[in-house]
């Protein structure tokens, strides 16, 4: 008896810590954070299920991004939960002026998860206005958009962003949110170097940069007689010897649309395809030079080489393009032609 | 006249006891017996009509009387031998007695409580000669021994210990044996009474052995080397000693299959764990970890639970305490009651509490899986050794969440590995290991890869298959 006493008496005095009750949580799931005139001003999307709204906006502002929280949920009567966020958006002049901050606070709260998005976006309530005007959560949209293999955005979470931020031999990378005519569209990314913002990746770039990490979204290259060469699966390696860096991918795929392609003419594929390989090795090399002439380093080719310096760094870029096997219902079909 | 006046003393105010004298030369013989014991048309083909023939009247009782058992007893037993329906006749200063038994018990019907598609349908009954008889059809070896007890000052009941004395292990017959000894009681009516003399009650929650009704499962555990226990009057035999996997794995799974039986199996594990941790699990996840479940589900989990006055934690208790009152119930009530019982309890758990605002949707499904899972057992001792660590690992759940699961989770383990059934740890076959055990129960290999009993069970350990 005495045992089961006790065992209460320890459940009484230590149980129940971080006890919460689900329907008096608030589900955070789009978090933007701006800084204006030396204050934070933030903007939460709160979750709902309700028939009729699917989400709401709190703002608040303050000179801490805590202050601007509390402000922001001072009319609310339920608890900011955060464990739950999709996106995490960040204006340009916060992530040049306090992303160390905003990282900091979001590391330190526990609250937090580490398993959210993280893009630049300037007019974060607007592109959240027009997300729930269509009835749908933001943060699970723009999760979905990150998702989407079809396009070629940069997807960046707080894991990742924390170890290329924290790591000397790595500048970040941040895929940005624009909104034409209503519509949210990630076509951009931009590069920093010394945590600052210098300069802006476009789509093209954005495909190329993921090609490098293999994080094996499609990428497409279009070559004169429209001739549309995609790829299903790449990978690419970066290793550094004899004082050269050597980026080799590899590329498999299939021409997707042709106009005055041969079907029955191997020679004339063999062609198209060193075609291809040509176009997409200086299509990289371009990208390849614009990131060592900002001296910025989003794919860690410092952490690689161990010099300081890329703008010395010496490269070279060896492409190799597989033509799928079921590219050969080309053949097939123009035999039968 | 001296055993006839005992008699008579001795059976004082019992109006069922028949006298009947029948005059012999010079003096009367008596033959007594007790008319709801005996039956009547047993005691007129075995006694009376040879006695009462004109012939025979004077030849002697040893020789006329017919009946399968007939024995010359003393006075002292007298009073044994008219209980258990024999017929006793009073000759001068010689006592016999004559088995004229009447059929008092039921003849053999299907399982009931244990069912099996292909396997055997006959089951115990209520009469131990019968039961003895059962597996004595299915084993017809000398090596079968039984020892016999009679357990009761005033039920006499009749107790066997069966084994096989070749596969056994003795040390198992004479703990038991011991145990039997030491067991005086006014009266052992089922085999349900005596496991409680058996074993120390207050050790553990989880049974030390298992009951059955069928016939082959009590000769498969003989010849895995463990002791059986009959109980007169009583359709249950006792095995034992029994460990966690026996009640998970029932013997009706070896007239199945390999392959499918193995899905089973593993979905007894699976539903044996869900049984236990489900109102656990869910309330420490969505009071203590929500951030474990994917945010979609958990919106909807706090959009139902709007509204709902109590917390997560007394709504689970609260539909679980009404689940056990309807399982109760059902037991309980006779069958013709059962389709009420279980509309009002569809009607109490299901729409209802939910309109009314006492419990989530969520919460019904939880403990509807809970109970769904908990069917696959028909012992009722695991049950309820099931709800009893349900309750612990809710408790612990509640107030501690995750971290409290795992504690709860350690303490049984340490409970149920240190849990000794007659020197067999609990979780046997897992911890202490025995592969061979293991196939028996918890997998099943093809039939000749089944060639050895276990070691822990008997000596005698190559077994043909």
């Amino acid at each position: 008896m005495k045992k089961i006493i006790l065992v209460f008496i320890i459940f009484l005095l230590s149980g129940c810590f971080n006890y919460k009750e689900v329907s008096d949580l608030a589900f955070i799931s789009g978090f933007g954070i701006d800084y204006l005139n030396d204050n934070f001003h933030i903007i939460l999307e709160v979750q709902e299920n309700d028939e009729e709204t699917s989400s709401y906006l709190l703002e608040g502002s303050g000179r801490t991004i805590e202050s601007a929280i509390q402000n922001a949920s001072l009319s609310f009567n339920k608890n900011l939960y955060f464990i739950n966020l999709d996106i995490l958006l960040i204006s340009s002049e916060a992530a040049n002026k306090k992303l160390p901050n905003i990282l900091d606070y979001v590391t330190r709260d526990n609250n937090f998860s580490f398993n959210f998005n993280i893009a630049i976006c300037d007019n974060q309530k607007h592109a959240m206005e027009n997300i729930l005007n269509k009835k749908e959560i933001f943060g699970r949209y723009i999760n979905s958009l990150f998702k989407n293999t079809d396009t070629n955005v940069i997807n960046i979470k707080l894991d990742k962003l924390l170890n290329h931020y924290l790591n000397d031999k790595y500048d970040i990378i941040l895929p940005v949110f624009n909104i034409i005519e209503d519509n949210i569209i990630i076509n951009e990314a931009v590069i920093f170097k010394n945590k600052q913002i210098i300069d802006t990746l476009n789509e093209r770039e954005m495909a190329l940069y993921n090609i490098l990490n293999n994080n094996q979204k499609d990428y497409y290259l279009t070559l004169e007689n429209n001739i549309v060469f995609r790829t299903s699966h790449y990978y690419t390696t970066i290793i550094f010897k004899k004082n050269t860096l050597y980026i080799m991918p590899t590329l498999t795929g299939t021409f997707m649309e042709f106009e005055s392609l041969e079907l029955n003419n191997e020679s004339k594929i063999k062609e198209i395809t060193n075609k291809v390989n040509e176009e997409f090795n200086s299509e990289l090399d371009t990208f390849i030079k614009k990131i060592i002439q900002n001296n910025s380093d989003p794919l860690g080719f410092k952490r690689l080489t161990k010099i300081k310096d890329l703008p010395n760094i010496k490269y070279h870029i060896n492409t190799k393009i597989m033509l799928e096997n079921k590219s050969l219902i080309f053949k097939s079909v123009g035999d039968n032609s | 006249m001296e055993n006839l006046k005992i008699i008579l003393t001795l059976f004082k105010d019992t109006p069922d006891l028949i006298i009947r004298p029948i005059s012999k030369r010079f003096f009367d013989i008596y033959v007594i017996y007790i008319e709801t014991l005996c039956s009547g048309d047993r005691v007129n083909t075995y006694i009376l009509n040879h006695l009462t023939l004109p012939g025979k009247r004077n030849q002697n009782i040893k020789k006329i009387l017919t009946g399968p058992n007939f024995k010359n007893i003393d006075i002292t037993e007298a009073e044994k031998y008219l209980c258990l329906g024999f017929c006793l006749i009073l000759d001068g200063d010689d006592i016999y007695a004559i088995e004229t038994k009447a059929e008092l018990d039921r003849s053999i019907d299907e399982a009931k409580v244990e069912p099996a598609i292909f396997g055997p349908k006959d089951a115990f009954v209520e009469n131990y000669q019968k039961n003895i008889g059962l597996i004595k059809r299915r084993i017809k070896s000398r090596h079968l021994k039984i020892k016999e007890k009679t357990l009761g000052r005033y039920s006499q009941t009749t107790t066997g210990v069966i084994y096989l004395d070749n596969i056994v292990k003795e040390y198992l017959v004479k703990e038991i044996l011991n145990k039997l000894n030491t067991i005086d009681t006014d009266s052992l009516t089922s085999s349900g009474e005596l496991k409680q003399f058996l074993v120390d009650e207050n050790k553990n929650v989880f049974p030390a052995m298992k009951l059955s009704e069928r016939p082959d499962t009590i000769v498969k555990s003989l010849l895995d080397g463990k002791v059986v226990i009959l109980v007169d009057n009583s359709p249950f035999a006792i095995i034992l000693p029994a460990v966690l996997a026996d009640f998970i794995n029932p013997t009706v799974d070896s007239y199945v299959n390999s392959l499918n039986t193995n899905f089973l199996k593993f979905l007894r594990i699976i539903c044996f764990i869900l049984t236990i941790v489900t109102p656990a699990v869910f309330i420490a996840l969505t009071n203590y970890n929500p951030e474990t479940i994917p945010s979609e589900l958990l919106m909807n989990i706090a959009t139902q639970r709007r509204g709902i006055p109590f917390p997560a934690i007394f709504e689970a208790i609260l539909m679980l305490f009404v689940c056990e009152l309807l399982r109760e119930s059902d037991i309980r009530f006779p069958n013709a009651y059962g389709s009420a019982v279980s509309l009002l309890g569809a009607l109490i758990i299901g729409e209802s509490a939910v309109s009314s605002g006492l419990v989530s949707p969520i919460m019904i499904i939880v403990i509807a899986l809970t109970f769904i899972t908990s069917l696959i057992f028909n012992e009722v001792e695991i049950n309820g050794a099931v709800r009893a660590w349900r309750f612990i690992y809710l408790l612990f759940a509640s107030f501690l969440g995750l971290y409290g699961l795992a504690l709860a989770f350690i303490f049984m383990l340490i409970n149920l590995c240190s849990y000794q059934v007659y020197t067999l740890s609990y979780m046997f076959p897992v911890s202490p290991f025995d592969l061979s055990y293991l196939k028996e129960t918890l997998i099943k290999v093809k039939r000749k890869k089944q060639n050895m009993r276990s070691k822990f069970l008997t000596d005698n350990i190559r077994k043909q298959v």
